[in-house]
Formats: structure tokens, sequence, C-alpha cells
């Protein structure tokens, strides 16, 4: 896919898009940091590895569409 | 600007169009006593009384909010002392029924009270505003509101005044799972004002549903031709209308049914019920959990000033909040005897309501895509929306952690289900909420917030706070303590993030503090608001933007918008998102079915056994199991399993009274966790641990005010031959099990019971080491540990001291035997050597002892029974039950 070219208008870190997408990937690597605990644990990681891996690809897609994808102008 | 009705927008009533006399009777009354109200300025400011009835009737619903959050806040507080207190030294200042009770009620209050009373608020000034209606049928708003807020006082059972008594309140938990609390069924028997409470509850959402229902219906039948579609914040408003009679008719069905077994003797079916009740109890969650989703939709595209991303998959995601959202009760419900299928359907049914969630967060993100940060403001509106956007995806992607039914067994009723759930209650409802809050409350009050500074220390205190919660809450749930009990494992990890959680509590409750300091003097000093020729999002800016910390500014008026991006740039993208979700979830779906369905089975029916298997039958009792073993070990024991290393062990479970959780956290090895409901029989087919020792197993599900007393002991022995030592079982840290107790020498041992009726704040107390040959160990029972909260002494009077002075008028002995009895495999418990329990006495138990495994202390449960001043009864309940806690292990080696 080829990636979309980003306004003028949405450049900037200190965008609402760039802010909410890093608190996004924050919390969502808080979660992660939540799941590894079990994840890592040679007695439980069998029951919850196939879920945490499901949640961090979950994750990357995220991100990687909304970059790819075109803004809401 | 649509008004949300001054006194000038109220609805006149023609001649011709008198109402009904009863409802012509309240409108004086209510007037009679607004007029006089009215001219005390602090309640004419603080409720708004010179402004038309749906304001003051919003800005009443959102002040009660308040008022439970704070009370339910302060419930919390009041459990959490007590954790510390015990945890730390060793004291309790509360009752067992009012430690327990605060935990009940501060679900009750935050949910209802708060949560669902502030959702109600905000989605029925919303709906009004929104669609330019003007409102009507007061009364029957008033009643909901009136019904709610009584429901919650009902709940909380009678207090007796003289002689002060306020041991009634619930000890259920408030997801009352049937039978606990119901009269003839349970030996905690909660007041019938707690179903009634329920009732009203029921009764209140259905008026309000209808209200909401009435007034939609009226735009519908005149406006909705002209008006085209609907924003989107309308649509989740309507879906959590359609979502409240789905959800709260199964609360009336349970609660329903519970009043008939408990008056009438209906036969009860406690597992069914539990399923019809959960059918309520998750589906509530999604309902609030629509506050800041609704609130994203609303505030988001006016801050940014352009639509939505995408309307028609924020119409996909409403529609599947609609259609699942009432069908995941029974993950809630994964480690009872239910059928596999219906274990795995669930399971799959939660993983798809992760969709509804990702097209949300995913839609909402993309509509600030392209929003230049000139254009964006960063007031408390805005942050507290970024917090609730955060929260939501901490909160929501440990969902699918706990859906996963395998990895459940380890979650399961721990301390980490209360951090998912208090992530998405305070992090993403509560900010949510908040975020509302501080865009509307100047349009209610017609006056500007008196500070942004105010306000943005109320923001960051929630946060941290908040975040020191979930993060307490987490590291405990690892380490596999249950929540409810107060009566934790003495390890210092544990103390440390219970003494966080309590700090973090602290400062919550703290930042909540400057949120109501800025609402009144926002009402008493603030300068007017004036909407006067603003649109409602401009006048939504203007609101936020007097919540504005900082001295940037961004000019409130509308931007003339024309789309660039094709609609169907932007769909693509969301369906390249869906996609890729759907994908995961099935694969992930895949992967954990055989371990699921392995699950499920185990529990529903007995498995093929090994040859060698140890045969247990467990029946639990509040607040104890009565076991009967069968296999290489015969015999039957009280809250004692025994079982040879490494040997399988099949457990065919029931229960009576309250339904309980054989809870064996193994955290380095394989947990065993499975639920015993009452009537429905349980099993599960395990290993042994490979290590001999002794493995606490506490009850996981909360039974009743003496729910912490009730753990039982797997007890390992090494194969015959084989050597007995412990310091295996020291080195591997008993597999993880932090309920495991202390080991100590018997010849040091230096046991003292508590106020809990434990020895060393230990259930099962230490596990004493000695060699063979001559043994003994110290202990004493200090006087000084009878009180209310022991259940050795069943003298429940509240004047201080009856439980000393009984015991002192007994010449400081109890009618319970204290001793040694020897487990052996061949025919079970051996008597070796007791006497009647001595109070206050330092005492030497002395024996000669051969190898093997003995039980010490009062090793038989004690009937005890709750009932101050003759209090107990069918109007205020009782507490009865049979406890075990001063009792322990004496392992002695060859």
């Amino acid at each position: 896919m080829k990636p979309e070219a980003t306004t003028p208008s949405s450049s900037g870190w200190r965008t609402p898009f760039v802010v909410f997408g890093i608190v996004g990937v924050v919390a969502a690597a808080g979660a992660i940091w939540e799941a590894l605990y079990y994840a890592t644990s040679p007695a439980l990681s069998s029951a919850s590895l196939g879920t945490t891996l499901g949640i961090v690809i979950a994750v990357v897609a995220f991100v990687a569409v909304a970059l790819w994808a075109p803004p809401n102008d | 600007m649509t008004s949300t009705g001054t006194t000038g927008d109220y609805p006149s009533v023609a001649s011709f169009e008198r109402p009904p006399a009863l409802v012509q009777v309240l409108n004086d009354t209510e007037e009679a006593i607004r007029a006089r109200l009215a001219k005390l300025r602090l309640f004419d400011r603080v409720f708004l009384l010179h402004r038309d009835w749906m304001t003051r009737i919003t800005m009443l619903m959102i002040i009660l909010a308040i008022f439970w959050g704070a009370v339910g806040g302060f419930d919390a507080f009041g459990f959490q002392t007590q954790v510390v207190g015990y945890a730390t030294s060793g004291t309790l200042e509360l009752s067992n029924q009012e430690i327990y009770s605060s935990v009940t009620l501060h679900g009750i209050r935050m949910l209802f009270g708060f949560a669902q009373q502030l959702e109600m608020a905000f989605f029925g000034l919303l709906l009004v505003n929104v669609l330019s209606l003007t409102p009507k049928f007061k009364w029957r708003l008033y009643t909901a509101v009136g019904l709610l807020n009584l429901s919650i006082i009902f709940i909380e059972g009678p207090i007796y005044l003289v002689p002060f008594n306020d041991n009634y309140f619930p000890s259920t938990g408030w997801t009352f799972l049937s039978p606990l609390g119901v009269n003839g069924q349970s030996l905690y028997v909660v007041s019938p004002l707690f179903f009634v409470g329920f009732l009203f509850l029921g009764i209140a959402m259905f008026l309000w549903t209808w209200w909401m229902l009435s007034h939609f219906l009226a735009w519908y039948r005149t406006d909705a031709a002209r008006a085209g579609r609907l924003p989107v914040f309308v649509l989740f408003l309507l879906v959590t209308v359609i979502l409240i009679p789905i959800t709260y008719g199964p609360l009336l069905v349970s609660t329903v049914w519970d009043l008939g077994t408990y008056f009438a003797g209906w036969p009860i079916n406690a597992l069914a019920n539990q399923v019809i009740f959960w059918m309520f109890g998750h589906a509530l969650v999604y309902l609030l959990f629509l506050l800041p989703v609704t609130g994203f939709y609303l505030l988001l595209p006016i801050l940014a000033r352009r639509p939505p991303y995408s309307y028609r998959w924020a119409f996909v995601s409403a529609l599947m909040f609609v259609l699942l959202t009432p069908l995941l009760g029974i993950h809630h419900l994964y480690l009872t005897p239910l059928p596999g299928w219906s274990v795995w359907v669930t399971m799959a049914l939660s993983f798809a309501i992760v969709l509804p969630s990702a097209i949300t967060f995913f839609s909402v993100w993309m509509t600030l895509k392209g929003v230049p940060s000139s254009q964006w403001e960063w007031n408390v509106v805005a942050l507290f929306a970024l917090l609730s956007f955060g929260g939501s995806i901490f909160g929501g992607l440990s969902g699918p952690m706990l859906a996963t039914v395998p990895w459940d067994l380890s979650l399961h009723n721990s301390l980490f289900v209360l951090s998912h759930f208090h992530a998405l209650t305070i992090l993403s409802i509560t900010a949510g909420g908040f975020a509302l809050a501080y865009a509307f409350f100047p349009i209610l009050t017609g006056r500007s917030w008196f500070s942004g500074r105010l306000a943005l220390v109320h923001f960051v205190l929630t946060l941290v706070g908040g975040l020191g919660l979930i993060i307490a809450f987490d590291q405990l749930g690892d380490l596999g303590v249950l929540r409810r009990s107060f009566l934790l494992p003495g390890l210092p990890e544990v103390t440390m993030y219970q003494i966080v959680l309590f700090g973090s509590i602290v400062v919550i409750l703290v930042g909540q503090l400057f949120f109501v300091l800025n609402g009144f003097l926002t009402v008493f000093l603030s300068p007017l608001f004036s909407a006067e020729g603003l649109t409602f999002d401009e006048a939504v800016r203007k609101a936020a933007q007097s919540t504005c910390p900082t001295a940037r500014r961004v000019p409130i008026g509308d931007i003339p918008y024309v789309r660039r991006v094709p609609r169907v740039r932007r769909e693509r993208a969301e369906r390249v998102w869906v996609g890729t979700v759907v994908v995961l979830l099935v694969v992930v779906l895949v992967a954990s079915t055989p371990a699921t369905l392995s699950t499920s089975n185990g529990i529903g029916s007995p498995s093929d056994p090994p040859p060698g298997t140890e045969f247990v039958s467990m029946h639990a009792q509040q607040y104890y199991w009565a076991v009967s073993e069968h296999g290489r070990v015969n015999g039957t024991f009280d809250n004692v399993i025994v079982a040879y290393a490494d040997q399988p062990v099949e457990v065919n479970a029931t229960a009576s009274g309250a339904t309980q959780e054989f809870y064996l956290p193994l955290r380095d090895a394989t947990p065993v966790s499975f639920e015993v409901v009452p009537g429905t029989p349980s099993y599960a087919l395990f290993t042994a641990p490979s290590t001999p020792g002794v493995y606490a197993v506490p009850d996981g599900e909360y039974d009743g005010p003496w729910f912490g007393q009730d753990v039982a002991a797997l007890v390992v022995l090494p194969a015959p031959g084989a050597t007995n030592s412990l310091a295996a079982f020291q080195s591997s840290s008993g597999e993880g099990d932090i309920y495991n107790p202390p080991i100590v020498a018997a010849s040091s041992a230096d046991l003292v019971g508590d106020g809990a009726g434990l020895f060393n704040h230990s259930v099962p107390g230490p596990t004493l080491s000695a060699a063979a040959g001559p043994v003994s160990f110290s202990w004493s029972v200090p006087l000084s540990s009878i009180g209310v909260n022991n259940y050795l002494v069943n003298v429940t009077s509240n004047t201080a001291n009856q439980q000393q002075q009984y015991v002192i008028s007994r010449n400081y002995t109890l009618p319970f035997q204290f001793g040694v009895w020897a487990i052996r495999p061949a025919t079970g418990l051996a008597f070796v050597s007791s006497a009647p329990l001595r109070i206050n006495a330092d005492e030497t138990e002395s024996a000669n002892l051969t190898a093997g495994a003995y039980l010490y202390g009062v090793v038989q449960p004690i009937d005890y029974s709750y009932n101050p001043a003759g209090d107990s009864g069918g109007s205020t309940g009782s507490d009865t039950g049979f406890v075990m806690g001063l009792w322990g292990v004496l392992w002695v080696a060859t």
C-alpha cells in the first residue's frame, strides 16, 4: 500500500492527531506490559501467548493503518 | 443556540390542556417548595432554582451523582484503611460486616448513583437540546430520578440508631451472586430491602427509558424527515436507550426470583439465576462505557471543527454494540459448570465486541487527522477526552486477556480483574464524564468555569491517582491476590502495593475536591456565560475555553468546512483496519479453542481418571470445605485435602449457601481454579505438585463476611520412603502460591492469635517444621485479640468488651479442643493430644511424634452467629456460619 500524502495542516508533533496517537500507543504499551507478566512466565505463557501476540499485532496495525489513511479533510 | 430551557422556554400549557389533578397537585407542591428554597441564595445558586424544570432536574442529578461518587469513594477509602491497618499492624477498627459492606456499597454507589445517574443527566440534556425539543413528562422523569436514588438507600439496608448498629449493610457484593444473601438458602442473609432496592432501580431505568423514547418519538414524528441523518453521538444515545431495557430486564427477573425464594420459598437454580444476573451485570458496564463513547463522538468533532471520520462505520459500531452487549454475561461465569459450547460461544462473542470498540477508537482518532495545532485548544475538556481515549485503550485491551478462557484461570477473581475494571471506570468512563461535565456545566448553569487551573489540578490528580490505583491492582493481581478479601498474605510486596493502592485512592479523592470547589466557586463567583448568537458547537467551545489553564486561546467560531478527501478513501482505511482486527480475532479464537473446551468440559463433567488417582469429594460450606477422600489417602477432613506428590487428583465438588471457588494459585506451575455453584456439581482433574509441602487453597469467590478465613490447605505428602523435608518446597517458594503459610521451626515458633482469629495473621497458620521425636511449640491467644471480629467468641453485642467479659466469666477457657492430630493416609485424622482452648495464657504443646504431617490448633469449624441485641431477623438480615482459622500444619521430618 502506498502511503498517503499528509496535508501541511496535519504536520507537527503538537497536533491533536499526534498527541492522541502517542497517548493511545502509550496506553496500549501499558496493557501489553500487563500481559507480558503472563506471556513470559514459563508456567502461564501457553494460555496467554496467543492473545498477547494478537494484541501486539493489533496495536502495530492500528498505528500503521492510521498513518497510511487519508486525513479527515 | 438551542437553550437548555431558561424560564422563558418553560413549556406553556394551553388553558384547555389542563394537566390531570394529581399532576397539578404535584406541580403546585413543587412550586411552593421551589419558591421557598429559591429565597436562600445557596440553594438557588447550587440547584438553579430560578431555572426551568429540565435544567433543575439535570442539575439535581449531577449533584446527586457527585454526592454518591463522594460517598462511594469514601467506601473504598474505608475498606482500604482496614486492609492496610491489618497488614501493617494487625488491627481492625470496623466489623467484618462493615468492611465487606463498604465494598458492596462502593460498587453500588459508584455504578448506579454516580456513573449511571451522570449518564442519564447528560444524555437527557443532550437529547432535548440537540433535537430542539420541548421537555415534557416532567413527573415521569422526576419519578425515575427519585426511584433511582431511593433504590441506593434501600440497597444499603437498615441502620439501627438505638442501640446504634450499622452492621446490617449488605455484605453481599454488588453482584449478589444467588443464593448468597437469600433467606433459606444462605447462612448470610441480607435485608430484603436490598432486593427491593434493586427492583426500584430497574423500574427507575425503565421509566427513564420511556421518558427518553417519548421525546425521541415525538421528534421522529414531526422533524425527522427534514432533519436528515442523526448526528453520530445521537446514535449512541439511542443505543443506550435501546440497551437499558435489555440490560435491566434480566436484573428484574433475577431479583424477583431471589425475592420469591426469600419470602415464598420458590425453588432456585443458582446457576440459572447467575446467568440471568450477568446478562445485566456485564451489559451495565457497556451501558456506562457508552458515556465516553458518546462524549468522543460529540466533543472531538466540535473541538476539531470537522465531522467524524466515517459516519457509516460509526453506525456499524453502534449497531454492533446493540447486538453484542446483551450476549456476553457468561464470560463472568467461565469457570462454572456451564456447557463447554456456551463458554466457547461467549468467548467468541467477547472477542467480537472488540470490533465496535476498534472501529470507535480508530474513527475517533482519525477524526483528528489533519487538524492543525493552531485550531486546537488544550483545555481541560480536551485533556479529559484525551485521558478517556487512552484509558479506554488501556482498559479495553485487558478485556481480551480476561476473555481468553485458559488465561482466565490465572486472572479470575484476582485483583487483575479490578485493574481492568478500574482502568475502564476511572480512566475511561469517569474521565469521559468529566469531559462532558466541563463542557456542559457552563451551558447548564449559565456561568463560565471559575478556574482553569483548579480544573487542571483536578485532571492531574485524577490521572495520577487513577494510574497508581490501576498499576497497584495489576501488580497484586499478577501475584495472585484475590479481590475483596481484607485478610491478605503478609508478604512485603503485597503490603507495599496495598499501600500504593491506598495512597492512590487518597490522591483521587483529593483531586475530586478541586472539582467540587471549582463548581461551587463557579456558581457563586464566576461571570455569566452567554450563548447568545452562538451555534451549539461554538457554545460548547466557549464553555470548554473557560477551562483552559494557559493563556493560549483559539477562537471559538465555526470554520467553513469542505470535504476534500472522498468518503470512499476514508472508508477504505476503515475497512483495512476492521479487516485486520477480524483476522486477528479469528486466529486468536482458533488458537484458544482447544484449551477453552478442555477447561470448560473438565469443570462440567468428570474426566477419565488415570490409575492411582486420588478421589476427593468436597462440599463447600460457609465458610469451609468438608472433604472426604478415597484412594491412596482415605479419610474425612475439614479444610484439608491430602495427596501424594505428582498424584492425579480428581475432585467432585458441591456447595451450599454460596458460590465458592477452588483456587490453587500456583504461579510457577499450573493454576487450578473452578467455581462451585450450589445445586450443580463441579469437577476437576489435576496433578498434585511434585514438591511435598503445604499449599494454600483459598476460596476465590466471596461468600460472606467470613470470606477471609475461608482458606483450605492441600497437604502434599512425599512418596513412601522418600525424604519429607520441606527444603525443596521452601526453595521453590511453594510453586508461587503466595497464600502458602510461612514455614517456621516448631521449637522457635511464637504463635499468637489475632483479632481475626488467626495465628500470626495467616490462614492456615504458619506451617511448623520439626524432626521426628519430642516436638513442642508455643502458642497463645491474648485476651486483647477477642472482639467482635473474632469468631472464637460467639457474643456479638455492641457493648464494649462484652466478648472479653464472656471469656473472663468462663475462666479464660473456651469449649473448643486445641491440640494435635496426625494425618494417617490409611484412615484419616488420628488424635494425638488436645485440651480446651485457653485464652490469655502462654501454652506449650508437646508430643513425641513420628515423621509425617499433622494438624495443630482448632481443626474443626466453629459455629458462629451474629445477633447483637437480638436484631438479626426477617427485616434486617442475619449472619451465621462455620469458621475455621486457628489452625495449621505441623510437618515432622525424618
